[in-house]
């Protein structure tokens, strides 16, 4: 099945910086896709390509089988021609207008019938809860309800695709977890092909059916939430997502039963220590360096002596803070520094001695070869 | 670089942007480039014309005209320092003391900023001219003087003028960078333990620095490219500056353009420098102390002293505005003017005699058509031209804002210089089209930076989401861009109307006869006709201009004014 959205070699420049730097994928039809990254890797600008706001280098943009963009073709559909559904960071609703006058403009523009449009614009100053606002000045609202006016605004005439460029950016926490919900509730419902940009991993697992994560204006991985935490395909995407003890290490052995390997791991003061790994990376072979992941909340804090049956490394406590729902360990292993989230029940202090056990399966190795620094 | 696939002519948005960054070099780069190589021409009679750099090796270092440059320098320091202390002062004692009555006052103290500077020359001369000055009579009489304590027409009282009315530029930049400061810079110098005057004098005042140096420079610029001042009161007692000289070499005997042209030079070089100095290093000095906060900043309280920062107000805004306004006014309702207003002898056969004698009812007519059509014209040429620079991404956008930027630091007198060169040969010359140019040509930066000033204030995605909406570069800019530059649009309009309602360089060097405005009307009454006549054609100058204040001060607010 092709791709309802299609980005292909996509490359773009500002003077001498690549923004970037020839990245293709597709969106399938009533998914939504998150270009999730850093600040500056590119996902905005790759986003406002898709739009029709900045006139690509290289590459082309295909929506709905139409050829939107093609640099090859030297063809440009402006914006007003795509039928696309922009929400922006800063809102962008018009100071001049009131509410319904925001919201209706894009029907006033494709020159509706004035019934149809106040019939309209009605139902979606319903559907994002803003009826009894629609004659107000739009910019005299909180910030919420003006990225609601944003996005009734994006989503009245239809478009093809809706695109959101960090729209809970500028939004208290408690109101970026509401709208949250929301958008995700409303994308099911109209089901319209969206991408949505955003730096905060936790955002983007809520509301993707697919994620990309962006760096140096490249793709680094391309996958559902799930593979992008558990299976990260590098230091980059490992770091990024979540929190990461990452221990660098040699594969010793390759177990031919169960296919675990046993790798070598490398610590401080040319100390080494044994761990084992479950399951294994695909194609890893003895001899091979590797990165190996353990997040923090997959790791045991016993009292020292009481080695766990696999993989137990004996450290000193540096600190623990208190977290609430977790107790948060720093701990030094023979030089290296690992952090641990245990439950708030084993309370070890600063020196205290204390085993780690860290399940093989907890353990992901990363080819040292894909690492994307 | 792409082309929109359903559209095979190029838009409204390449034309427009293009089309408007087009015309606005040609204004600008025709007639500076038409002056430099005039320049560098030799014309003597019976002689094929050759280039030379001998208007510049012999001409311009002639004792005559060292002793103009001499006097430019002398005058525009002179005034500088002057206006430094008057608007500092007055800046400081609005923004940071207890001075009563200051929100009253900051309105009136801008005043000045508006009206004509040549105007206020030629009031003075009915207040302080030997003879016929009101105020030597006042004092005369006030302390049994002999001879006349005071006398307008030298250096000092070009410095005096041009002083006083150039007090709001440093006015200003002086204010605006105490109320954009952070009030918490001031506070940590209290809590560190500094009394309320140390913190003003180590803290408040090197934060101001650099807006006291931006005033001072616009204050010297505008001093030594003013024209109408020293043609007033230094030209007829032989007291020539660069800007009279320049004009002298264009009309009466001794008509010279190429010398003209390169004493028009080395002029803008000078003013240029500073500009540029201006531009490259005390603007990136400039501390950026803005912050999203509220709060006031506490104010030094004066005690006694409260009334002398009063005085001193009352004493500038009488210097400045009261005293020459009413002189001008007393003057223009009397039969005839010898020094003593005379309360039996009034008349309104004056302004009967403006509005009825044919140059300045014409006079009248043109000015208001010139700023009605002038100010229309360069908001519309200063829209396109800020969207580009700001909106648009084709290239050269760069070379644009430093293009229409750049005659800010010509002085009008030179610029017209170089129109005059330019369009002497076109139909154009000898129609009301050239005064156009010219006003348009020197004043299209006012335009830019007031449309510039509130685009940057705007954020880009207003527009973008309009695109995404469906609507067309052209349905954006008229529903979208316009209405929110409203607010720039009609700052600048009016201020430009005000400009050109009082220009006068440009107008003198360019006009011809039937094509007279306001200004020159008052200088073609100040050489043939009497004082109480050029009073009255001075008055309908300024009353026009009070009004279009008024008009300004109700539609944009004062913050609009800082160019």
């Amino acid at each position: 099945m092709t791709d309802y959205l299609v980005v292909d070699g996509l490359r773009k420049a500002f003077g001498r910086e690549t923004a970037v730097d020839g990245i293709s994928f597709g969106v399938e039809k009533g998914k939504i896709l998150t270009l999730l990254g850093p600040s500056g890797c590119g996902k905005t600008t790759t986003l406002r390509c898709i739009a029709g706001l900045e006139h690509p280098d290289a590459g082309a943009i295909v929506i709905d089988g139409e050829t939107m963009t093609s640099a090859r073709e030297r063809l440009f559909v402006p914006p007003e021609r795509r039928s696309v559904g922009l929400v922006f960071q800063s809102y962008a609703v018009w100071p001049h207008m009131t509410v319904a006058q925001n919201v209706s403009y894009p029907l006033e523009v494709r020159k509706w019938p004035r019934v149809e449009v106040a019939a309209r614009v009605e139902r979606v100053l319903e559907m994002v809860g803003l009826s009894r606002y629609r004659d107000q000045y739009a910019t005299k609202l909180s910030g919420g309800q003006q990225q609601r006016v944003a996005l009734a605004r994006a989503l009245i005439f239809n478009p093809r695709l809706l695109l959101f460029d960090e729209p809970l950016s500028n939004l208290d926490a408690k109101l970026r977890e509401q709208l949250r919900m929301e958008i995700v509730h409303l994308q099911r419902e109209v089901g319209i092909t969206s991408v949505y940009v955003t730096h905060d991993q936790a955002e983007a697992m809520v509301i993707s059916d697919r994620i990309i994560v962006m760096n140096r204006g490249r793709i680094e991985q391309e996958g559902d939430a799930r593979t992008i935490y558990t299976h990260p395909a590098n230091r980059f995407v490992a770091q990024f997502i979540g929190q990461a003890n990452l221990i660098s290490g040699q594969v010793m052995e390759v177990d031919g039963l169960d296919g675990s390997l046993r790798v070598d791991v490398a610590l401080g003061a040319g100390g080494r220590a044994p761990l084992r790994a479950l399951p294994p990376g695909a194609g890893l072979q003895r001899g091979m360096r590797v990165l190996i992941l353990i997040r923090p909340e997959d790791i045991e804090v016993g009292p020292a002596g009481a080695t766990s049956r696999d993989n137990g490394l004996e450290g000193t406590v540096v600190s623990a803070v208190y977290m609430g729902q977790y107790l948060d360990y720093q701990v030094d292993v023979a030089g290296v520094r690992i952090r641990a989230q245990a439950k708030p029940g084993a309370p070890y202090r600063g020196g205290d001695r204390v085993a780690l056990g860290v399940p093989p399966a907890a353990c992901f190795c990363i080819p040292e070869e894909s690492d994307g620094q | 670089m792409f082309r929109g696939r359903a559209a095979t002519w190029p838009g409204a948005e390449p034309v427009l942007t293009v089309g408007a960054g087009l015309l606005v070099a040609a204004l600008v780069l025709l007639p500076v480039g038409m002056l430099l190589y005039t320049s560098l021409r030799v014309e003597e009679f019976g002689e094929a014309a050759y280039f030379s750099l001998k208007n510049y090796t012999e001409f311009v270092v002639s004792p005559r005209i060292l002793r103009s440059i001499g006097n430019t320098l002398i005058v525009s320091t002179g005034a500088t320092l002057l206006a430094g202390f008057f608007g500092i002062g007055l800046a400081w004692s609005h923004a940071r003391t207890n001075t009563p009555g200051r929100r009253i006052l900051e309105p009136f103290t801008l005043v000045p900023f508006f009206l004509s500077p040549y105007v206020g020359a030629i009031a003075w001369s009915y207040l302080a001219a030997p003879r016929v000055g009101m105020l030597n009579g006042w004092l005369r009489w006030l302390f049994g003087l002999e001879t006349d304590p005071l006398s307008v027409y030298n250096r000092w009282g070009i410095i005096w003028v041009l002083a006083l009315f150039f007090t709001p530029v440093m006015y200003l930049f002086v204010i605006g960078s105490l109320r954009r400061m952070d009030p918490a810079l001031e506070e940590s110098a209290r809590t560190s333990g500094s009394s309320i005057l140390q913190t003003t004098r180590r803290v408040t005042l090197p934060l101001v620095t650099p807006a006291i140096l931006s005033g001072a420079i616009l204050v010297f610029v505008s001093s030594a490219g003013e024209f109408g001042v020293p043609l007033a009161l230094g030209s007829p007692f032989k007291i020539e500056t660069m800007t009279t000289q320049i004009y002298n070499l264009t009309s009466g005997s001794a008509i010279d353009y190429n010398a003209s042209a390169a004493l028009s030079t080395v002029l803008a070089a000078l003013t240029l420098t500073f500009i540029y100095i201006h531009r490259r290093v005390v603007l990136p000095r400039g501390y950026t102390t803005i912050t999203g906060r509220g709060y006031r900043p506490s104010l030094v309280a004066l005690g006694r002293w409260r009334y002398v920062a009063l005085s001193f107000n009352i004493a500038y805004l009488l210097m400045a505005v009261i005293l020459p306004l009413l002189a001008l006014f007393l003057v223009s309702i009397s039969i005839r003017w010898e020094g003593r207003f005379d309360p039996r002898a009034l008349t309104l056969a004056n302004y009967a005699y403006v509005f009825t004698y044919p140059l300045s009812a014409r006079a009248v007519w043109n000015s208001l058509k010139l700023a009605i059509a002038g100010a229309t014209i360069c908001m519309t040429l200063a829209i396109l031209v800020g969207y580009t620079i700001h909106r648009g991404r084709g290239r050269g956008r760069a070379a644009l804002d430093v293009l229409s930027s750049v005659p800010v630091g010509f002085p009008g007198i030179v610029l017209a210089m170089g129109i005059l060169i330019t369009y002497i040969r076109s139909p154009l010359y000898s129609t009301l089209w050239i005064l156009l140019i010219g006003y348009i040509t020197r004043y299209i930066p006012y335009g830019q930076r007031m449309v510039s000033s509130v685009l940057l204030a705007l954020s880009p995605e207003l527009d973008q989401s309009s695109r995404t909406s469906g609507a067309s570069w052209i349905t954006t800019l008229r529903r979208i861009t316009l209405p929110l530059l409203k607010p720039g649009i009609v700052a600048g309009w009016l201020l430009l109307f005000m400009i050109f309602l009082r220009e006068f360089p440009i107008s003198v060097l360019l006009y011809k006869g039937g094509l007279e405005v306001l200004s020159v009307a008052v200088w073609y009454f100040v050489e043939h006709e009497g004082a109480v006549r050029t009073a009255a054609v001075a008055m309908v100058q300024v009353g026009l201009l009070l009004g279009a204040i008024f008009l300004f001060r109700r539609l944009a607010g004062a913050d609009e004014l800082a160019v």
